[in-house]
C-alpha cells in the first residue's frame, strides 16, 4: 500500500471522514465491476456497492495493509454481493464433471472464437464464487494470493478449483448444445 | 500457467459487452450517506449516555434511599421544624440558576469552536 493511502487513513480515523472520497474515486469502479458480474440489475449492483464502501468505512480500523485496499475493498464488495444472493437464494446448476473429459477438448473449445455466446451462457450459469474466480483469474489477471483473498480460500486450492471450472464450464456448454 | 496465449475464447467471453460503469457522483452520495449514518451514530450515543446516566442515578438514588432513607426523612423533618430552616433556599436557587446558565453558554462556545475548527 502507498504511504499516502497509510496517511491517508490515519486522517479518517482521527475524524476526516471526508478523505475517504479518495478511496471511492479510486477503487469503487474495481468493486463495481466484481459485484455487476453477480447480480446484473445495476441499482442493486450500485447499492450493494455502496454498502460495501460504508462496511470499509466503518471497519477501516481492523485494516491492517495485509493487502492493499483495492483487494480489501474488493473483497468486502464480493461478501455483501454473496450475502445479498444468498438471502434471495437464488438456484445455480449443479453439474456432474466427473465425466471423463480430456484437457485438450477444454482447451480447444475455449480457444475456439465461434463459441462465444455458447461460453457466455455457460458462464452465467456457474455459481457466484466460480464466476467470481475466474473473471477475477482469467479477465481481471489478478495474483492468485490476491483472489485468494478476496473469495477466503485457501490460495493453494486454486489450481485445482480452476481446474474443475474449466470442466465444469464445457460441459455446461454441450449441455446447452444438446438443449 | 499459458492462459495469457490461449483461452481466447474464455477471455471474450468474460469482457462484458456493454461495458457497466457507476454514475459519476457515487462518491458524492456514498460520503454523503456515511456522513448521516455517523450523524444518526453520535445522535444514538447521545441517548443512549442520557438512558444510562439516568438509569444510574435513579438506583444510586434508590440504593441511597434503601439504605438511609430513614435518617434521611427524620432530619429533614427536624430541620423544617426549625425557624431559620428556609433561610438559604434563595441563594441556592440563585446558584442553581447561575450555574445553568453559565453551562448554555459554554456548550454554545464549544459548538462554535467545533464548527471553526
Amino acid at each position: 500500500m502507498q504511504t499516502d493511502e497509510k496517511e491517508l487513513i490515519a486522517r479518517i480515523l482521527d475524524g476526516h471522514a471526508e478523505d475517504f472520497g479518495y478511496f471511492l474515486e479510486r477503487y469503487s469502479q474495481e468493486a463495481f465491476a466484481i459485484v455487476v458480474r453477480l447480480v446484473p440489475q445495476q441499482e442493486d449492483a450500485e447499492e450493494l456497492v455502496q454498502d460495501a464502501f460504508v462496511r470499509a468505512f466503518n471497519h477501516l480500523e481492523t485494516f491492517g495493509g495485509r493487502s492493499s485496499f483495492s483487494t480489501w475493498v474488493c473483497r468486502i464488495a464480493y461478501t455483501t454481493a454473496i450475502s445479498w444472493l444468498r438471502k434471495r437464494r437464488m438456484k445455480y446448476l449443479s453439474i456432474d464433471d466427473r465425466p471423463q473429459l480430456t484437457d485438450t477438448e477444454v482447451d480447444e473449445a475455449f480457444d475456439d472464437e465461434s463459441r462465444i455466446e455458447e461460453l457466455r451462457h455457460a458462464i452465467t450459469l456457474l455459481k457466484p464464487d466460480e464466476q467470481t474466480l475466474i473473471t477475477l483469474y482469467y479477465y481481471d489477471n489478478r495474483p492468485l494470493n490476491d483472489i485468494a483473498y478476496i473469495l477466503d480460500v485457501e490460495s493453494n486450492t486454486l489450481a485445482t478449483r480452476l481446474h474443475r471450472i474449466r470442466r465444469k464450464l464445457y460441459l455446461l456448454m454441450k449441455h446447452g448444445t444438446n438443449n | 500457467m499459458e492462459q495469457t496465449i490461449k483461452d481466447r475464447a474464455l477471455k471474450k467471453a468474460l469482457t462484458p459487452e456493454e461495458p457497466r460503469q457507476l454514475p459519476s457522483n457515487f462518491p458524492y452520495l456514498t460520503l454523503r450517506r456515511i456522513k448521516e449514518e455517523q450523524r444518526q451514530e453520535e445522535r444514538r450515543q447521545h441517548k443512549m449516555a442520557i438512558v444510562t446516566t439516568i438509569l444510574v442515578s435513579l438506583a444510586g438514588i434508590a440504593a441511597l434511599l434503601y439504605m438511609v432513607g430513614d435518617v434521611l426523612w427524620k432530619s429533614l423533618v427536624s430541620i423544617c421544624n426549625q425557624p431559620d430552616a428556609f433561610v438559604l433556599v434563595w441563594p441556592t436557587l440563585f446558584c442553581l440558576v447561575f450555574f445553568a446558565l453559565l453551562n448554555h453558554w459554554l456548550s454554545r462556545q464549544y459548538k462554535d469552536t467545533k464548527k471553526v475548527l
